[in-house]
């Protein structure tokens, strides 16, 4: 394969930063949550270029890389599950999702 | 060669457009609808990547059941996004037309390709398959992956299961407390 | 192939404790279901029944002979996992005793669901302090904190606590992805996600400007160093820490200050303190820096706050701050007085927190410094619990604390870092200012007049009946009555914080077993 490490490794830290901007630049709280899934999306594009990178080595090295993305992308359900649970329960309380109106107490 | 570092620069630029896109739409919805083609072009990555497995758990879970989750809540809390979206009433005649027109061409394509199926040289569908397998078995990939995932990284699959777990109990707390207080 | 790898007996036997939390996790989610509503209060007992289970798995354990590793290299039942889980174990344990009584008077209807969560939690921080492996660190991470966040939004009724939870989970799942980026570079720099294997690479590479990897794994070591620096809430990346303190229910509160905070710490040590050793030179000055940010920081931000269980928030912000010179240190004698500190913190911090707990009315209330004035005429017991964990927490001698400091400074003098024990020294002087001022206000100062006590006297769901004792009557000469479980949580800590002052050594040698030290 032509393509180069590093051209996957430059998209997925793009991509991170993208997220990581979102998350700290939205004020609803979904928004965030959606930054923060492109951030681990950017970690599942590092690790499996890696996993692909080490080819030739032992099985091990070489798997544990696509390994772990499954196991992100399982956690990533299960945060999302919950985070939208809490998500719900506090806008049926307010009406609102802004976080920045997450404000009852003080820094 | 040429032709995989076309496709991977095309699919950068949507990723990264389609990323930018979650974060640059006010509406929360177009959001959410560019997180899943941003989702989806990663998959396409994985595929180059020959992570295939990866690839279909991507586009079937990520895609697909957590964004459906996203959505969900995106438009159940935000009602007067209805309003914003385009509804089919509002729709122009000419993306009607576009719509008619795009579909006949995709009927008739497919149409094609299952009538002309079976002109496909026997040769060809051998040495695909053979490709398929070879390329298998070279790059070792569900299998492999399937021989890992349950041997060597057996144990942290197992905790996974745990954490789904915790994340079914905390839901569903945080799913009836509010339905009981509003029972009352 | 090559991954032909059978799961004996031995390897289950080596997560005993895990197993045993888990398991009563699930009984408890079982009973629960079984169970009229009214008796829902005794799940507790499951609860604790598990962590005497995983007690003794931990004994077990401490006697079992061979490698203590298992499952292929994932998860290890070494010493030092040993010691963070009976560290864990005790601040479970204590939390689950504080819990009858407070949680039903906060109007939380669903007990069983509560305690299933808290032993999850549990399950996850012992996982977290035993896994070997980036990838089982960040499971057990997992693990622990979406239990932590529901938790945190458990209180009925009360926005603050949904909140609390939201904000948690966002910048929780936040410091998640630069933990993930971390483990990520770090794989790609050394090709394997196992910290054993990480640190033959790095041993046999020595980080030479020649390696290529180099600025990859500086990156992942940065990142990962953010990642575990959120959790064990460091300065700068505290700022989530007094909100979520403040707003969950107090034993959820007592929990994950010391459980958290000892998974996050054994997960620091095993990282870079022995995988990432050989580039020590790369890591040090950002644990330098964090440890003494920490430490000033916390102590000043905790000077002014005027609601106690905020206080305790920034003052374990501060305890963060000592804890993290072990890890600056690098050496064995760091870690074993780390972890010493840890055991102490343990017990002092969850007893402090106790006794907030006991005074805490519905919906946080009560918790102001306000409230505190004069406690010593209305409730002499339980003021003078409060002032010997506070002074524990301060470093007087004849505490815990104390030793715990002393153990710590000494090791960062002897580690060649003298300006880590003067900047500490320093840090705790402004500590014995807002603490002494908790103990100033519930001695010198007359309380305000009584509508506040009486309003708790009148508070309807107060003792859990029957289990009365001549302990709580002692204590609830005014106010809301304690739980029996809750006055055996605080004399317990008490005798712990006493005890670890005044026979110290026992615990040490278990330290510095866990360290590697002889």
């Amino acid at each position: 394969m032509l393509l180069s490490l590093n051209s996957f490794l430059v998209l997925g830290a793009l991509l991170f930063c993208i997220g990581l901007f979102g998350a700290l630049s939205k004020r609803n709280a979904i928004s965030v949550l959606m930054g923060i899934e492109i951030m681990l999306n950017a970690v599942n594009i590092t690790l499996v270029a890696f996993s692909s990178a080490f080819q030739h080595s032992a099985h091990g090295a070489r798997l544990s890389g696509q390994v772990f993305a499954v196991f992100i992308i399982t956690v990533a359900a299960a945060e999302a599950a919950v985070a939208l649970a809490t998500i719900i329960a506090i806008y049926r309380r307010k009406s609102s999702v802004d976080v920045t109106e997450i404000n009852m107490m003080k820094w | 060669m040429l032709a995989g570092q076309i496709a991977f620069y095309v699919l950068a630029a949507a990723a990264i457009g389609s990323g930018i896109g979650v974060i640059a739409f006010r509406n929360a919805v177009y959001s959410a609808l560019s997180l899943i083609v941003n989702l989806f072009c990663l998959a396409l990555f994985f595929l180059m990547l020959n992570a295939i497995f990866l690839a279909t758990v991507q586009v079937l879970v990520y895609a697909g059941a957590i964004m459906v989750l996203f959505l969900f809540v995106v438009t159940m809390l935000s009602p007067e996004n209805d309003e914003s979206l385009p509804t089919p009433d509002r729709l122009g005649l000419w993306q009607r037309g576009a719509a008619v027109g795009l579909g006949i061409i995709l009927a008739g394509a497919i149409g094609y390709i299952v009538v002309g199926q079976a002109a496909l040289h026997p040769d060809a569908v051998a040495t695909g398959a053979q490709d398929l397998a070879s390329q298998i078995s070279r790059n070792g990939n569900t299998e492999a992956f399937g021989q890992a995932l349950f041997h060597g990284f057996l144990f942290p699959f197992e905790v996974t299961s745990v954490i789904l777990v915790a994340a079914i109990v905390g839901a569903v707390v945080l799913g009836r407390r509010t339905s009981s207080r509003e029972g009352e | 192939m090559a991954f032909t790898y059978a799961i004996s007996g031995g390897d289950w036997a080596r997560i005993a404790p895990e197993l045993a939390l888990l398991v009563a996790a699930l009984l408890v989610m079982l009973v629960d279901a079984l169970i009229p509503a009214r008796l829902r209060g005794a799940l507790v007992i499951i609860g604790v029944m598990g962590v005497l289970a995983a007690l003794a798995g931990v004994i077990m354990l401490y006697a079992s002979s061979g490698s203590p590793s298992a499952f292929g290299g994932m998860v290890t039942s070494d010493p030092l996992a040993l010691f963070a889980t009976l560290v864990i174990l005790a601040a479970t344990g204590l939390s689950l005793l504080l819990s009858p009584g407070y949680i039903e008077r906060q109007g939380t209807r669903q007990q069983g669901e509560f305690y299933a969560l808290v032993m999850l939690a549990a399950t996850g921080m012992v996982l977290m302090a035993a896994s070997t492996n980036l990838m089982m660190i960040f499971l057990g991470l997992e693990l622990l904190s979406l239990p932590l966040y529901v938790l945190c939004a458990f209180a009925p009724g009360q926005q603050r606590a949904q909140e609390s939870g939201m904000k948690y989970f966002l910048l929780s799942s936040f410091a998640s992805g630069f933990l993930l980026y971390g483990m990520a570079l770090i794989y790609g720099a050394t090709g394997a996600t196992n910290l054993g294997g990480i640190n033959h690479f790095v041993a046999t590479h020595a980080m030479s400007a020649t390696a290529g990897f180099g600025p990859i794994l500086l990156g992942g070591m940065a990142l990962l160093a953010v990642g575990l620096a959120f959790k064990v809430s460091a300065i700068p990346f505290h700022a989530w820490t007094p909100d979520v303190y403040q707003g969950a229910l107090t034993p959820v509160t007592a929990l994950m200050s010391v459980g958290t905070k000892m998974a996050a710490f054994v997960a620091l040590i095993r990282v870079f303190d022995v995988a990432l050793a050989p580039v020590r030179a790369d890591w040090q000055g950002i644990m330098w820096a964090l440890a003494i940010l920490t430490m000033v920081g916390g102590n000043i931000l905790a000077a002014t706050q005027t609601n106690v269980k905020r206080l305790l928030a920034y003052s374990s912000i501060a305890h963060a701050g000592y804890l993290l010179i072990g890890i600056a240190l690098g050496t064995q004698a760091g870690i074993a007085a780390l972890l010493y500190y840890m055991a102490a913190y343990a017990v002092m911090n969850v007893g402090a927190f106790g006794v907030v707990l006991a005074l805490e009315r519905v919906a946080g209330l009560g918790t102001n410094l306000d409230d505190y004035r004069g406690l010593a005429s209305r409730r002499p017991a339980l003021a003078a619990a409060l002032a010997v964990f506070l002074f524990a927490l301060a470093g007087i001698p004849g505490t815990a604390g104390f030793v715990a400091k002393y153990a710590i400074f000494a090791a960062a003098v002897t580690g060649g870092h003298a300006e880590l024990t003067i900047i500490g020294v320093v840090a705790s002087m402004i500590g014995f200012y807002y603490y002494l001022r908790v103990i100033w206000a519930m001695y010198f100062v007359p309380a305000p007049d009584m509508p506040a006590a009486e309003a708790a006297n009148a508070n309807p769901h107060l003792s859990l009946a029957g289990l009365n004792s001549a302990v709580v009557t002692k204590l609830a000469a005014s106010g809301t009555p304690l739980a029996f479980s809750a006055g055996l949580a605080l004399a317990l800590a008490l005798i712990g914080t006493l005890g670890l002052g005044i026979f110290p050594a026992p615990l040490i040698s278990l330290a510095r077993q866990a360290a590697g030290l002889p």
